[in-house]
């Protein structure tokens, strides 16, 4: 079990008022798994992933990530699992504008220690995604197709045990968003990488092994709740 | 693609607030050296010269106490002499007053024109009553001046074995003096058998006496006997001979004038430092803050893939060390250039006891212009660095 949402709340307070942005959520991901999880903007999707992802902590509930509680590790201890065992994508144009495509994927590779070859290793993926002419470019000369690429590129550079994308298709055409969904595709497929994907875009439908949909906090299936 | 080099970037391709943050430390570390530099001058200056005026009183001709400061301070030429019994009349007070020893000195200004190498000012010192002048004079040369020979200040063009042509004659120059701070640097000295030739030589220039008592004495030093009280005697002496065109002044006063003067100005720019401290203080932070709120994307990015607060916090300080590395770097050199090419029109400009700190206190100005830039610059990064560490994850990539 690569993650385990168990009873999972998170719970905001807007003009004295709470609500759950979570809502007693629990899902299981198996290695090799492909989550598309889909949803309006505000349904809390980005708010599980980031608790997910250990970069927020949970009003209540337990998230287990490779059989390890992230509940009570300290800040030291996340940002290692995160740098190493999680492929985060974030939101947009989330790339580092000072560095160029080559430094933004080989970046989480120097944060920590490692061994290997992150430049050897960051041609092969910039090759896999055919852009490995833009090595030497500023993510400002990408189009939003490319810098997609790029990011996950960045996520795949540590061998990470899951990739979590937060809207990889948002501001794309469809052209480009059909593009990115196929990469995430052939990924899961052919190379057996685990994903979990958000997104509100209709057209991503149509990839993923399991698709949930999200509303007011509470996670479903495409038809039932699944808690 | 270390920390270090991610810094770097972020300096070379966000060069308008890297040049900016550089400036505000260059100004920093400019006008701490420059300030520094003029607050230990001046304060070099003013014990050089209560050190080397050595007298308790001094006897001038009455009207002539400015011309005494002048030509102590700048050196500027000056000729006057007091009338002839004047000796004599303070040699009938010295036991009555106390006063210890008595020495006269001669003034002379040479001339702008052929029969002079250069228009200055010559000093005549009497040798055998000198308690002043002659003995660090002969640490030059190690040895008594000798007729026509002459020993020129630390400004003064000529080096030891050039002859240098006053009133058409020709004198040695003997050795040069090191830098004083003072008029004597801009002197010439001599004893005062060659004074009194020189005087006469220009007499026949003038076409006259240079007094018509035939007196070349232009001031007269006193030393009090332990316990006598300089401006009491100074007070008495002026009581009983101002009528007779004589006049005394007590060093002290005169250098305690001088040394209020220079608290004045060491106090303004000690308040300039203090000043610009803090408003460098104030602009890194405010610029810090304001870039921070346009960096919160590049920090969450870097959270999102595993960078920690502390990496965080690191990133920005290795950042604003080296804005603060190049700024003090810059601001030093340039101080250091603005100094060897400004120190003598700011001596001249102040007209005040002005001497520069040598070179291994210059060495521990420019450590301490450079260490005190570079902490400020840290000091005031350091909390833009702790609150980028402290931003939430999940807000800043939600936008």
């Amino acid at each position: 079990m690569i993650l385990r949402i168990k009873n999972l709340c998170k719970e905001y307070k807007r003009n004295n008022l709470s609500f759950m942005a979570v809502n007693n959520v629990n899902l299981e991901i198996e290695e090799g798994d492909f989550v598309n999880i889909i949803g309006r903007s505000g349904s809390g999707k980005s708010t599980l992933l980031n608790i997910a992802a250990g970069m927020l902590s949970p009003s209540s509930g337990v998230v287990e990530f490779n059989g390890e509680n992230l509940t009570g590790k300290s800040d030291y201890e996340l940002s290692r699992i995160r740098n190493d065992k999680i492929g985060f994508i974030p939101q947009g144009a989330s790339a580092l504008g000072n560095l160029t495509v080559m430094e933004n994927i080989v970046l989480p590779f120097y944060l920590w220690p490692h061994g290997g070859d992150a430049e050897g290793h960051a041609r092969i993926l910039l090759e896999r995604f055919e852009i490995s002419n833009l090595a030497d470019s500023y993510p400002s000369e990408l189009s939003g197709g490319e810098l997609r690429r790029v990011l996950i590129a960045r996520a795949l550079i540590n061998d990470p045990k899951i990739i979590i994308a937060d809207e990889p298709t948002a501001d794309l055409d469809s052209k480009s968003s059909e593009n990115i969904m196929k990469t995430f595709a052939k990924l899961n497929q052919d190379e057996n990488i685990t994903l979990l994907i958000v997104s509100h875009d209709l057209d991503t439908l149509k990839y993923g092994k399991r698709i949930l949909e999200m509303n007011d906090g509470k996670l479903f299936s495409k038809s039932s709740a699944i808690q | 693609m270390s920390l270090r080099e991610i810094a770097r970037k972020n300096f070379q391709r966000q060069w308008g607030r890297s040049f900016c943050l550089v400036i505000v430390i260059m100004l920093l570390s400019f006008f701490l050296f420059i300030g520094s530099v003029l607050s230990l001058s001046l304060s070099n200056g003013a014990e050089s010269m209560a050190n080397r005026l050595g007298a308790d009183v001094m006897i001038v001709p009455e009207g002539y106490d400015p011309h005494v400061g002048s030509i102590l301070l700048a050196g500027s030429p000056s000729t006057f002499y007091l009338p002839d019994y004047t000796l004599n009349e303070i040699e009938n007070l010295k036991n009555e007053l106390g006063i210890d020893l008595i020495s006269p000195q001669t003034f002379l200004a040479t001339l702008r024109a052929s029969c002079c190498s250069y228009p200055i000012q010559i000093l005549g010192i009497d040798y055998d009553s000198d308690f002043i002048i002659g003995s660090w004079l002969e640490e030059s040369i190690y040895h008594s001046l000798r007729d026509d020979e002459i020993i020129v200040g630390y400004h003064v063009s000529g080096w030891p074995g050039d002859v240098i042509k006053f009133f058409n004659r020709d004198l040695k120059v003997a050795g040069r003096l090191e830098q004083t701070g003072m008029g004597f640097d801009s002197m010439v000295f001599t004893n005062r058998n060659t004074i009194a030739k020189l005087s006469k030589e220009a007499e026949k220039f003038a076409g006259k006496p240079m007094r018509n008592d035939g007196s070349l004495t232009s001031v007269i030093m006193l030393k009090l006997k332990p316990g006598n009280d300089a401006v009491a005697v100074t007070g008495e002496i002026n009581r009983r001979l101002s009528s007779k065109g004589i006049y005394a002044l007590s060093s002290k006063k005169f250098v305690n004038n001088i040394g209020d003067s220079l608290k004045t100005v060491s106090l303004i720019i000690k308040s300039v430092i203090i000043f610009l401290w803090l408003i460098s203080m104030i602009i890194i932070v405010l610029i810090f803050a304001l870039s921070l709120s346009e960096r919160k994307k590049e920090f969450g990015i870097l959270r999102t893939i595993g960078a920690t607060r502390g990496k965080l916090i690191k990133l920005c300080l290795t950042e604003i060390l080296m804005i603060s590395f190049y700024g003090a770097v810059a601001g030093i050199i340039i101080a250091n250039v603005v100094t060897a090419i400004g120190n003598s029109f700011v001596s001249d400009a102040l007209h005040l006891p002005f001497l520069m700190p040598n070179l291994k206190i210059l060495i521990y100005l420019v450590i301490f212009s450079f260490s005190a830039s570079i902490l400020t610059g840290i000091f005031a990064g350091s909390f833009a660095a702790f609150k980028a560490s402290r931003l939430d994850i999940h807000e800043i990539m939600r936008g």
